[in-house]
């Protein structure tokens, strides 16, 4: 699976992940793979962009949980940002919301980063 | 309440062969229908996403991605009682999801678990979820209000009927038999 990636230019070391489509369970196991293979490069500051994400199921939730924890464990870091109207209302009421680093814009998300 | 007297009852079923493709099928049929009884947006993917945790627990964990097992799924939209009722069938062995209790997201979180969120996901995103084990069938029942009219507390065995299309065998003209203890 390739990922739709950029490096943004204030700060080199952040990965940006736009994420398209239906996070459902086959795309997330793909999703999963080619983050921990991003991880395996070496990148440990990645933000992923919900904005065009269609669907987002449990299987989504998992990768983020597992992502996340992999970076903590290497001293990375893990952020959200651009949750569409959909995506939005899901993690307000599955209660998300707290769970994870969520930015409304790429500038404040990227600041964000160490 | 001008947006739900347009609400239209709709009872439709669809069976779906357990591949994982079928997902999507499914999820389609949920969301077309619901969208055929004018169910507002901001519901629809809602009860589409439960549906679909549901259906992905039987066809990834039960079936096995087997395309030779089938499973049903039916949508019912109540206008008269505002409800929104999706039951998911599956065929075999009972599903051990009766225990299926609402995870504590932030310690599961915490310490990287990452079973149990398919059922948290459909009892958070669902008013009420049922599961019943009825002659070899799984029968996983969830249910959304359309407004904010407050549950009454009813057997849910009860109302297994009600989700059946009229024309299918055990339809919804039938009533249960308290002799078996079901209600198929």
């Amino acid at each position: 699976m390739d990922l739709d990636t950029k490096i943004p230019e204030s700060k080199k070391d952040v990965t940006i992940v736009n994420l398209k489509g239906r996070l459902d369970v086959h795309y997330s196991t793909e999703l999963e793979n080619a983050l921990n293979a991003l991880i395996d490069q070496g990148k440990k500051k990645i933000l992923l962009s919900l904005a065009d994400v269609e669907y987002l199921s449990s299987s989504g939730l998992r990768v983020f949980i597992a992502i996340s924890r992999r970076l903590k464990e290497v001293g990375g870091e893990f952020k959200l940002m651009k949750l569409n109207e959909t995506t939005k209302k899901i993690f307000k009421i599955v209660e998300l919301i707290d769970m994870f680093d969520i930015f409304e814009t790429e500038e404040d998300a990227v600041k964000s980063f160490s | 309440m001008d947006e739900l007297s347009n609400i239209k009852r709709v009872i439709k079923s669809i069976e779906l062969r357990g591949s994982g493709d079928s997902l999507i099928e499914g999820r389609h049929f949920v969301e077309e229908n619901l969208r055929k009884a004018c169910i507002s947006e901001e519901i629809i993917p809602l009860v589409v996403t439960a549906t679909d945790e549901a259906c992905a627990n039987v066809v990834r964990h039960f079936y096995k991605n087997d395309p030779e097992k089938k499973y049903v799924i039916t949508v019912k939209v109540d206008p008269v009682k505002n409800k929104i009722i999706v039951v998911v069938e599956s065929y075999g062995e009972e599903i051990n999801i009766k225990s299926g209790k609402r995870i504590d997201l932030a310690k599961h979180f915490e310490e990287g678990k990452e079973s149990g969120l398919g059922i948290y996901f459909m009892h958070t995103l669902m008013d009420e979820i049922s599961y019943h084990y009825i002659q070899k069938m799984n029968v996983v029942r969830l249910i959304k209000y359309i407004d904010e009219m407050i549950p009454v507390e009813e057997d849910p065995s009860l109302h297994y009927d009600e989700f059946k299309a009229p024309d299918t065998p055990g339809g919804s003209d039938r009533k249960p038999d308290p002799k078996d203890g079901s209600s198929s």
